[in-house]
């Protein structure tokens, strides 16, 4: 028997599947830029989330400190959840202890809850970011916010207020001497999973 | 024995190339879709974000002044246009959607930037709403900038939406 071979065979089937490849890979490629490009879009979105989120709390914050002051001696009520500053150098825990705050109501309601309380006034000697030492004492505390229909978006803020020394110069306005004054550090997140790969933190900072 | 393979072999290849290819052209469909998307997310994010930063300055501004905490921005309660003036003339004012193209704005190419009315492109509808939280106490709004539009593949409705809590200081 006379075996006969064809070489020519396969070869359409052959170029077929180069071409499917060819065409697929392509394809993929493109899918890829664009997958790319919505994740990018998407952080843009989450990160404006963040910001205004940080924005939010840092006012709700100011506006509880600022509505826990007493009228007829110009300082802190007694029970202002981050430190009562009695004289402009003299600063006490609250009276009770703070399980946190709210701002707004119905839609816009905003709701912090402790996560550290404010205690007697201590040293806040640190570092900072731009090599500041700080020989400050004061009373430092941080809330967790939710709500203000911001899904799962959350924020922190920390409160210093300070009644000796100089605590930071990181912040808008706080060189020299910072006796008397209330540092606000907020920041907004835009989901409560700070281990999602996605995590956009934005942050916002006041001194008054 | 040979003849006729090469028909059934083409047969096989176009099979191939046609599943092979649907594929890749679903992909393609999906790929300019979503870029579409991408494109339309990050200007309706940009755009809310600007209705969010003109309307806190406002509120700034109404405070440095000495006017009502909600001065010039109490008609947005049911939602209204964060008109922004021409280059030439840097100013913004909040008026009635009803006045502004039902609040729908699009790119303005002669400007150079998006304006309530026809343009080119996508059509963006963006609203502000102010809602104030303490009724006659004028301390606390919540901002809401909320911008729409429709997707030119698949005509389904997307959206952004961001929230700014303020207070009268």
């Amino acid at each position: 028997m006379q075996l006969t071979t064809n070489k020519k065979q396969g070869v359409v089937l052959l170029f077929a599947v180069l071409m499917v490849s060819i065409v697929l890979t392509i394809s993929l490629s493109l899918l890829n830029i664009t997958f790319k490009q919505i994740i990018l879009t998407a952080v843009n979105k989450e990160s404006q989330t963040a910001h205004f989120v940080a924005l939010s709390a840092l006012d709700c914050a100011l506006f509880t400190n600022l509505s826990h002051s007493d009228n007829t001696s110009g300082f802190d009520a007694g029970d202002n959840p981050f430190g009562v500053f009695i004289s402009a150098t003299t600063l006490q825990e609250p009276n009770p202890p703070p399980s946190g705050f709210s701002c707004g109501s119905g839609d816009g309601l905003i709701t912090a809850i402790t996560v550290l309380a404010p205690a007697n006034p201590a040293s806040l000697a640190h570092i900072d970011a731009s090599g500041f030492a700080s020989n400050a004492t004061g009373i430092i505390s941080k809330y967790k916010f939710s709500g203000l229909g911001l899904g799962s978006a959350r924020a922190e803020i920390t409160v210093v207020k300070v009644s000796g020394g100089n605590y930071s110069d990181e912040f808008p306005n706080s060189d020299g001497d910072d006796i008397g004054r209330t540092f606000y550090a907020a920041i907004g997140f835009n989901t409560d999973n700070l281990s999602n790969p996605r995590l956009v933190a934005r942050s916002a900072l006041k001194v008054e | 024995m040979n003849k006729g393979f090469t028909i059934i072999e083409s047969l096989v290849a176009i099979t191939i190339l046609i599943i092979g290819v649907l594929g890749p052209m679903t992909a393609a469909t999906r790929g300019i879709t979503d870029g579409y998307y991408a494109q339309n997310q990050l200007i309706a994010t940009h755009l809310a974000q600007e209705a969010l930063e003109l309307a806190s300055v406002q509120l700034k501004n109404n405070y440095a002044n000495n006017a009502p905490f909600l001065n010039n921005i109490d008609n947005c309660s049911s939602g209204c246009a964060v008109v922004v003036k021409p280059k030439s003339d840097v100013s913004f004012s909040f008026e009635t959607c009803s006045i502004n193209n039902n609040c729908k704005m699009a790119y303005n190419a002669t400007e150079g930037f998006y304006r309530y009315g026809a343009g080119i492109g996508a059509e963006f509808t963006r609203t502000l709403t102010v809602t104030d939280l303490d009724p006659g106490n004028n301390t606390q709004a919540l901002l809401e900038a909320k911008v729409t539009w429709v997707n030119k593949i698949g005509s389904t409705q997307k959206d952004v939406t961001l929230y700014r809590y303020a207070i009268n200081y």
